[in-house]
């Protein structure tokens, strides 16, 4: 780490996660800088998505290397490194959330009674042709945050790897030990979920025009 | 040329916008899209939701998240930093 600025960067960022683990295994300890300037940001936004609180997701990140790196010299590749980088983030991301107390959560039965109560059908929905500028106000995204809040971990998680960072559903399916059909179900009805709440919101602002 | 109705489309609705639907499935979607302002309207707005869940959540780490980081692996890991 301290080498950090005088080595040629590139020819380390040239190189695959598999590359670097086998340098580690040589005694070459300033992978770890591009370990973690590949995936920090990563874990992060995978741990806010869940928590959705800078310090908690900061803490999170932190122990998440400290397992990787004190564990990399065991790492065989049996599956790749983003792979076990990611478990080892949603398992901590979940012993971080069963720390915490207290935290309101909606139960799946409630979540699955709202959505029944939404049926298939749209209703007021002509904010989804509005600008995407116009939508994305503050307030917005504020909606959508609550929304997040509120959903149980089992979707959050589903959401969070899927639409925000845009894994595969076969990707999320294995890390969380789902069939491809589970991971669906799951995604559908938090989508729905989150549309819900968006409808609600801009039906609320743009009524009366 | 079979149709599908307002159920089915919502049952392939998240495969419909994921894109994992096979050319016939998708012609027929796309059939009742044209036909059923309803689901078309709850189409737009799901895939609307999925764009505005993407943007909330870009959201940046700490300024600082770096540095800290770096300092906690560094007095965890002597060693190795």
């Amino acid at each position: 780490m301290s080498h950090l600025g005088n080595e040629p960067k590139t020819e380390m960022s040239d190189l695959s996660d598999q590359e670097l683990v086998a340098l580690f295994h040589q005694g070459n300890q300033e992978v770890i800088d591009q370990f973690l300037q590949r995936y920090q940001t990563r874990v992060y936004r995978l741990a806010f998505g869940i928590l959705r609180n800078p310090q908690d997701a900061e803490e999170v990140i932190q122990e998440v290397f400290l397992r990787i790196f004190r564990k990399l010299h065991t790492f065989k590749g049996e599956s790749s490194f983003s792979s076990w980088l990611y478990r080892v983030a949603i398992n901590t991301t979940f012993m971080k959330i069963r720390e915490k107390k207290g935290t309101e959560v909606m139960s799946l039965e409630e979540v699955e009674r709202l959505l029944d109560q939404e049926s298939a059908k749209a209703g007021a929905t002509d904010w989804a042709r509005r600008p995407d500028d116009e939508l994305l106000s503050e307030e917005a995204i504020g909606v959508i945050t609550d929304a997040m809040e509120k959903l149980p971990d089992e979707f959050k998680i589903v959401v969070t790897l899927r639409d925000i960072d845009g894994l595969s559903t076969e990707e999320v399916g294995k890390l969380l030990e789902l069939s491809p059909a589970a991971v669906k179900s799951r995604l559908h009805r938090a989508r729905l979920f989150l549309r819900k709440r968006l409808e609600e919101f801009y039906r609320q602002l743009y009524e009366g025009e | 040329m079979a149709e599908i109705g307002c159920d089915q489309f919502s049952n392939c609705l998240i495969d419909f916008v994921d894109g994992d639907l096979d050319q016939v499935q998708h012609a027929l979607v796309k059939d009742h899209l044209e036909k059923c302002p309803l689901c078309e309207a709850l189409m737009e707005s799901y895939v609307k939701t999925i764009f505005i869940l993407q943007k909330v959540n870009q959201v940046a780490p700490p300024k600082d998240m770096a540095i800290r980081l770096r300092q906690y692996l560094q007095s965890k890991l002597p060693s190795s930093l």
